[in-house]
């Protein structure tokens, strides 16, 4: 009975990110500048990558298979999982800040008070 | 189903290989070689063969993004049409 | 218990899905201008290609297949490094 609801719940979670990382790849398109586009590369990456690889975790539990089949199919699916949620939003908040400060593109506001410190404090 | 799934990876890889050689900013064309390498990758674990997708991932992704950028950080960026 | 043979009707539909968005995935890449949208977009790739590499070993069911997924996503993190290593040394330069 357990294994039953640990595969469908698995399936489940799979079929969340499949469509999950369809809405962020068209947001990709949607989205008009650089640093609002840092949303959709959040979803892309922990709800189309986190989530299908907890479900594969989970799905792979209630199969009728071996042990050690089970063993290395969820180890390898649950350390990918951590390390995608621990260095992707890492990575691509060092990747902003650099972008940022190498004018490798211009925020589109109104008033930019950090770039008015970063030149009226000479050395950075 | 897999081979229309691997079918698809090589075709991208190709049009990442045409671009490569079209793109005028160097920075640009050295990552884009990287995402040749990554749907070989694929390719490869389609096709069986785990050996050389290790080789892959290890020499083609880490080793010649790093030494190509390294290199190009005391050069010139944008080549001259 | 649930057979091993009910995973196989899911598969290919799981493998649509998410083959089409490295196709969308893959044309924003080829598409976008500067550096820093090519490295954001290459990401998100690169996750999405690591799912479906984990559904074709799960379809041939061999765990040996499994040896380059943790290598290709440490590589998101090293390539982040990498180019925003080399923004920052164009700046002060």
């Amino acid at each position: 009975m357990i294994d039953t609801i640990l595969f469908y719940l698995g399936i489940g979670l799979l079929f969340i990110g499949g469509v999950m990382d369809i809405i962020a790849s068209i947001g990709f398109f949607k989205f008009k500048d650089f640093y609002t586009r840092l949303h959709a590369a959040t979803v892309g990456a922990i709800g189309g990558g986190f989530y299908p690889l907890l479900g594969v975790a989970l799905a792979v539990m209630g199969l009728d298979v071996d042990l050690w089949f089970k063993a290395v199919f969820s180890g390898v699916s649950l350390i990918t999982a951590a390390i995608i949620a621990l260095g992707v939003p890492a990575g691509s908040h060092i990747l902003a800040r650099s972008v940022y400060r190498s004018r490798e593109v211009e925020p589109t506001v109104i008033a930019d008070r950090l770039r008015e410190d970063l030149e009226g404090g000479g050395s950075n | 189903m897999l081979l229309i799934l691997s079918a698809l990876a090589a075709t991208l890889a190709l049009v990442s290989t045409v671009m490569v050689i079209y793109e005028k900013d160097v920075a640009r064309s050295v990552v884009l070689a990287g995402v040749e390498s990554v749907f070989y990758a694929l390719v490869l674990a389609v096709f069986l063969a785990p050996d050389l997708l290790i080789a892959y991932v290890a020499i083609g992704l880490g080793l010649n993004t790093a030494i190509l950028l390294y290199v190009l950080s005391r050069g010139e960026r944008y080549e001259e049409g | 218990m649930v057979s091993i043979e009910t995973i196989l009707s899911f598969t290919p539909v799981l493998a649509g899905l998410f083959t089409l968005a490295m196709i969308i995935y893959s044309l924003r890449v080829f598409t976008s201008k500067n550096l820093g949208d090519t490295v954001l977009a290459i990401d998100a790739l690169t996750v999405d290609l690591i799912v479906l590499m984990i559904l074709v070993a799960l379809y041939y069911r061999t765990p040996y297949l499994l040896i380059g997924v943790i290598p290709l996503a440490s590589w998101i993190f090293l390539l982040d490094l990498i180019v925003s290593r080399y923004l920052e040394k164009r700046r002060s330069k």
